[in-house]
């Protein structure tokens, strides 16, 4: 039996982030549907219909721009935005620390980028 | 030094660097113009991604967002083109005592974006203090009590009539069973188009004049229980209720008339019945078919030559007399010109049946039935008629009906009716053109209950014998009576 990792934290992440990918896969070929719970947007604070019409496309718009990146920028970024420091990408990933700011700043340039294409072919449309 | 990197600067920007490294690359930024553009770049896309990621959290929750590293202070004060203060706005820092926010995980935002599953980021993960709150809400509202259950009342309502429609019923089939059937019940066993009891007392009177008068008289009599208690051995001549042994006919008046007349007990009235009646010379008949004989079939076969034509049935004649047992209804005592109508014509009805049935020995009867006759196995009957189909409800009215009377412990009739049908091998189309007029094929069976509470049970063998069992009990205790017909 191996030793527990030193730093489990990355650890649990990177099993986690392998669950999830064999999940989709598996989600891919069955087809299968998750069940999504409705979200958690409070009833006293409920945005106006115009404030949720717009923030659903921006999500769609980010989402569609996240899902054009490679699977390590996208894992990345979203560690990042998690609170993850470099050395916990890198374990998460498998990758050196030395590349994960280079991945960083590559997924965050292209993040902005899809996103700007996708709004401009959205202003072109209507 | 040569230009920093992309890769340097997000480190940079992000805090990763060593302070040694973060120093040298200040200063470099701070002299090299291509490099502070690109660090401002960097620095854009950095807030811009980080605005891009804040949509997919949802506004109500803190968003969680890592812990910013104190710019350097030489970058602050070498460059202007380094702001890295200005992240701020950019990358919010976490709230105060705020934690990670538990509810958006890499795998939550990763299914996110899933090909496909590209649904909502509320896909809400359970974690193990999700759990224990619920569980805790759970328990807690368990001690507070069972929440109340709001009670349907068209439900209840519902749940209601249907026990006190069953109570009723019950009820009634239990006052039936407990009272005898009134006699008028049993008109329906005759004549099936005659049931409304209320009618029935003028309507003897105007058919059988004298019996009517003895009708008044035994309106007052207790119901046949003193024949239950005879042995069954001693039920050869099987001692009829009064209501049941008195014809309307002609032998019907003289029998409820020598009854009155002699004062003779409802125990004792069947054998004052039987003296009025012509008497027939007892022969003796072998049993047609000695499996169905009943112990007391020798018995009943005397009987029934004894009691052979012209005498008509006396449950037969019980139909004329039965509203003279029922209780006298207001419409009675002064029955319309619409009432009598309808009693005269239900009483041309009854004199059709009983002038069109006659009484026959059995092997009579089994000779009309091509030479087998059914009976209920182990149960005595009590005499056999022969008579048109046409008046017997149900069956082919081309072909006649043998009809054999039972009386059960109470003395209620029990009438099992029979036809041969031909079978489709001795004529096809006589046989088609039966069971079309009966409208039933070989196999089935038909239970119909009349508002009187008369239970008929129809089946058609696969012998073709076409059967009835009618009386007046539920329908259940009929069909433990239809197994055992033989």
């Amino acid at each position: 039996m191996e030793a527990p990792p030193q730093n489990p934290k990355p650890w649990l992440f990177a099993v986690a982030l392998n669950l999830v990918r064999d999940d989709g896969r598996r989600a891919v070929r069955q087809e299968r549907k998750l069940a999504l719970l409705k979200g958690e947007q409070g009833e006293a604070s409920a945005p106006a219909a115009d404030d949720e019409v717009e923030r659903g496309e921006r999500i769609e718009a980010v989402r569609a721009a996240l899902a054009q990146l490679s699977e390590n920028d996208r894992e990345a970024l979203l560690l990042k935005a998690e609170g993850f420091n470099y050395d916990e990408i890198a374990s998460a990933l498998g990758l050196a620390k030395g590349a994960i700011g280079t991945t960083l700043a590559r997924a965050r340039r292209r993040l902005v980028e899809a996103y700007r294409a996708k709004g401009r072919m959205r202003d072109v449309a209507r | 030094m040569s230009h920093v990197d992309d890769g340097q600067l997000n480190a940079l920007l992000d805090g990763e660097l060593a302070p040694a490294d973060a120093q040298a690359i200040e200063a470099h930024v701070a002299s090299c113009a291509v490099c502070a553009r690109r660090l401002e770049e960097a620095r854009q896309f950095l807030a811009e991604s980080s605005s891009l990621l804040d949509v997919l959290v949802p506004p109500e929750l803190p968003v969680a967002r890592p812990e910013v590293p104190a710019p350097a202070a030489g970058l602050v004060g070498a460059t202007p083109v380094a702001p890295a203060l200005d992240l701020a706005p950019a990358v919010p820092a976490p709230a105060a005592g705020g934690e990670r926010r538990p509810t958006r995980t890499a795998k939550e935002v990763a299914l996110d974006i899933d090909g496909s599953t590209q649904k909502s980021p509320a896909i809400r993960p359970i974690f193990p203090r999700e759990v224990e709150r619920r569980a805790a809400a759970a328990a807690e509202e368990s001690t507070k009590g069972a929440p109340k259950r709001r009670v349907d009342w068209t439900q209840l309502a519902w749940a209601a009539t249907v026990v006190l429609a069953m109570g009723v019923t019950w009820m009634v089939s239990e006052i039936r069973h407990a009272g005898g059937a009134p006699s008028a019940e049993r008109v329906a066993v005759n004549d099936g188009a005659s049931t409304a009891t209320a009618a029935r007392e003028p309507a003897a009177a105007v058919a059988t004049g004298p019996a009517a008068g003895a009708g008044a008289h035994r309106r007052a009599a207790p119901p046949p229980r003193a024949v239950a208690t005879k042995p069954p051995n001693a039920r050869g001549n099987k001692p009829l209720p009064a209501e049941d042994a008195t014809p309307i006919g002609r032998t019907g008046a003289l029998a409820s008339r020598a009854r009155d007349q002699a004062g003779l007990d409802r125990a004792s009235a069947p054998a004052a019945m039987g003296a009025m009646q012509a008497p027939a010379p007892p022969a003796p008949v072998a049993p047609t078919t000695p499996r169905q004989q009943p112990p007391t079939a020798a018995a009943n076969q005397e009987r029934g030559e004894r009691l052979a034509p012209p005498t008509a049935s006396p449950l037969a004649g019980a139909a004329g007399v039965g509203g003279a047992g029922a209780p006298a209804a207001p419409a009675a005592r002064a029955p319309s010109a619409d009432l009598l109508g309808r009693a005269v014509r239900r009483d041309t009805a009854r004199e059709e049946v009983l002038t069109s049935f006659r009484r026959i020995t059995l092997d009579q009867a089994a000779r009309r039935l091509s030479g087998a006759i059914r009976l209920i196995d182990g149960r005595p009957w009590d005499h056999v008629e022969v008579g048109p189909g046409r008046l017997v409800p149900g069956s082919d009215r081309l072909h006649d009906v043998v009809r054999v009377f039972y009386f059960d412990d109470r003395g209620r009739p029990l009438i099992l009716d029979q036809q041969r049908i031909p079978a489709p091998a001795d004529t096809a189309g006589e046989a088609r053109a039966a069971i079309g007029t009966l409208g039933m094929a070989p196999g089935d069976t038909l239970v119909t209950t009349a508002p009187s509470g008369l239970t008929r049970i129809r089946w058609l063998d696969r012998k073709y014998f076409w059967l009835s069992l009618s009386g007046n009990m539920p329908a259940d205790s009929l069909r433990m009576l239809v197994v055992r017909v033989r």
